[in-house]
């Protein structure tokens, strides 16, 4: 099985730099998913790995070896492009033969890996369909067997789903992690989608202004995010932020004393700018006015079948919360909400680093 | 009301659009006769004998059809000191178009795709000097090309024309293949390069299947361009490679004694068979050529 490793990686256009000092060390058979907004250098990293993008420093090795500046050929990937970049005038076979004919192997088992996949991807039907004569979600399938075909150690995958439809999406990633079980490969995957993040990665590295902001497992991510982005971009809908100012203990947020000592290792320093943090699902909305917790109004009420999102309103804060369906409020209610103190988080107001 | 919206101007403009409609189809019926008489002048004098063509109008239809004069501006008409009609040049003109045609699609695709694929050093200046060279009158370099073809033994040859011809097409057909190549996803060359393909295998398994449009488009303006070229092929083809077109020039213009009209509208006929025959028979992807960034034909 095979591990990448990106050791302080550097990248370049022009005198633009794209990234800067990436770190990664991904074990083999691992699902790593690079999540991050468009423009972060995710895609660019990814095809720096694939050996289709020239590094300007740092050292890239896949399964020990150095392959910094090896032909993408002979990296030993594989990989699948959100355009899924079929050859147009090859038949669905020859687009999966076609990497194996290059690579000069003989035809009885090119015959078989083809037939192999094929199969495993329930594309046999298609095998004589040009691209064109395919939905997406045939095309994507068959872009996912061409990679599979190659037996490679490492496949990249680029933003595969981003153009499908909503429907397809969720069953595309359901057999993407079902085939990373099977196949047992490293897998790197790159999206702007945190649920395709939280819902496929063993691992997620969020990305953002060329550089790595955090590392860690889906529940990691979520539920301890290193910085105001992350604890924003992963989430939806996004974290509350509130910002107080230290004192005794606790925080100032706009009059309201928060008890914030149970989300901090250590106390700090009266006078100090805060930022608190919490997820719509930790609150509870009160709907009685001389309950406990934060006095809000009403804004906007989404049902959404199970839950509804309420979007509340105090001066100039803005807060959501989920609420059961059967909680009856309406827009204008005068309502209170109760912060669980322990699901707190706490970022300096000026770094917006987790404290 | 989004519906209602979008219908109430069609209504109204139905009440002009029989009128404006029939300004137009006049219009174009007008101009089609303009362009098409001297066509149909031809055609008619070609077949009259010479008394006809004295005696009677220009318009009417010959007494007689007679297909003399067609074989002889084919067999025997007088280009300067042989007398064995154009038959000479259409073997020339053929022998001339064929490679150049070739040639420059061959020379021009891949120049085209080492611009667009490949990070070739230089390759925006590159390409500026080869539209600069496109924008270039031709004729200015015909002393400096008769030097050069001269020094190394090309001149009155048929591969002095074709090289001629070659270098003379090859911003055009360049341009073609770029811009068409730059709509061509990226992607796709990735996946190649990790399938393995180089260089030449992307180029001849994936690139070229997918150009057969622009191949077409290419080859039709270069036929037509290189089969009515008169001076590339006067100047370096020599007496031996003369083209049909200065094989006309010579029968229409070096005739001693009585001008035979219709033996020179024959003549005229026959040479311009094969880029009508072109027109005619790809209409849709010449119009496609010239509209997609040709900056002569």
């Amino acid at each position: 099985m095979t591990g990448v490793q990106l050791r302080n990686l550097g990248i370049r256009y022009g005198q633009v730099e794209v990234l800067k000092g990436i770190d990664l060390d991904i074990p083999a058979s691992e699902f790593i998913v690079l999540l991050g907004p468009s423009g972060c250098g995710k895609s660019t990293l990814l095809n720096a790995i694939a050996g289709l993008q020239d590094v300007a420093e740092g050292q890239i090795l896949i399964g020990g070896h150095d392959m910094t500046n090896v032909e993408p050929k002979n990296r030993g990937i594989a990989m699948v492009f959100q355009s899924y970049a079929l050859y147009p005038r090859m038949s669905v076979r020859g687009n999966l033969s076609f990497g194996l004919k290059v690579a000069k192997v003989a035809k009885p088992e090119i015959e078989k890996r083809v037939a192999h996949v094929a199969k495993m991807l329930q594309v046999e039907p298609l095998l004589d369909r040009k691209p064109s004569q395919l939905s997406g979600g045939q095309r994507q399938r068959v872009a996912i067997g061409r990679a599979v075909v190659r037996d490679a150690g490492v496949f990249l995958f680029d933003e595969p789903l981003s153009n499908l439809d909503a429907q397809l999406r969720s069953d595309l990633r359901v057999e993407i992690k079902r085939l990373h079980q099977r196949l047992k490969s490293t897998m790197i995957y790159v999206t702007h989608d945190q649920i395709e993040a939280m819902t496929l990665a063993d691992r997620i590295v969020v990305m953002k202004d060329r550089i790595i902001q955090q590392q860690g497992t889906p529940d990691e991510i979520y539920n301890k995010p290193a910085n105001t982005f992350v604890a924003r971009f992963v989430g939806s809908p996004a974290m509350n932020f509130l910002e107080g100012v230290v004192k005794g203990g606790d925080a100032i947020v706009d009059g309201e004393n928060l008890r914030i000592a149970a989300a901090l290792s250590s106390p700090l320093v009266d006078g100090r700018k805060v930022i608190v943090g919490i997820r719509p699902e930790d609150m509870a909305l009160q709907a009685d006015e001389a309950a406990l917790g934060l006095a809000v109004e009403v804004d906007v009420v989404e049902p959404m079948g199970a839950e509804r999102m309420v979007w509340c309103r105090r001066g100039d804060i803005g807060l959501s919360t989920r609420t059961p369906s059967s909680t009856k409020v309406k827009s204008g209610d005068k309502v209170r909400l109760d912060l669980s103190e322990e699901r707190l988080h706490i970022f300096d107001a000026e770094t917006g680093k987790r404290l | 009301m989004t519906i209602t919206n979008s219908q109430a101007p069609v209504r109204r403009n139905a009440y002009a659009a029989p009128f404006s409609r029939a300004l137009v189809y006049a219009l174009l019926i007008v101009l089609a006769i303009v362009a098409l008489i001297p066509l149909y002048v031809m055609i008619v004098t070609a077949f009259k004998s010479m008394e006809e063509i004295r005696s009677g109008t220009l318009l009417s239809l010959p007494h007689a059809f007679s297909f003399e004069h067609w074989w002889k501006a084919w067999n025997s008409a007088c280009t300067g000191l042989r007398c064995e009609g154009l038959k000479v040049g259409f073997v020339n003109s053929f022998l001339i178009t064929i490679p150049s045609v070739a040639l420059a699609i061959a020379a021009g695709a891949v120049t085209g795709y080492a611009l667009s694929f490949w990070r070739v050093r230089f390759a925006n200046v590159l390409f500026t000097v080869l539209l600069i060279g496109g924008f270039f009158p031709y004729q200015v370099l015909i002393y400096p090309l008769v030097r050069i073809t001269s020094t190394i033994g090309l001149f009155n040859s048929l591969a002095g024309v074709i090289a001629v011809h070659v270098v003379f097409a090859l911003p055009v057909v360049t341009l073609l293949f770029r811009n068409y190549f730059a709509s061509i996803p990226i992607d796709l060359f990735k996946a190649a390069r990790v399938d393995g393909a180089g260089y030449w295998r992307f180029f001849f398994s994936i690139l070229l299947p997918m150009s057969v449009p622009m191949i077409a488009v290419a080859g039709i303006l270069q036929v037509t361009f290189i089969w009515n070229d008169y001076i590339v092929g006067l100047v370096f083809g020599g007496i031996n490679y003369a083209p049909m077109t200065v094989q006309l020039n010579n029968i229409v213009h070096s005739t001693y004694g009585e001008r035979e009209y219709n033996v020179e509208m024959a003549a005229t006929l026959l040479t311009s068979v094969i880029p009508l025959l072109v027109y005619f028979t790809s209409g849709r992807w010449f119009v496609r050529g010239v509209a997609s960034g040709a900056v002569k034909g």
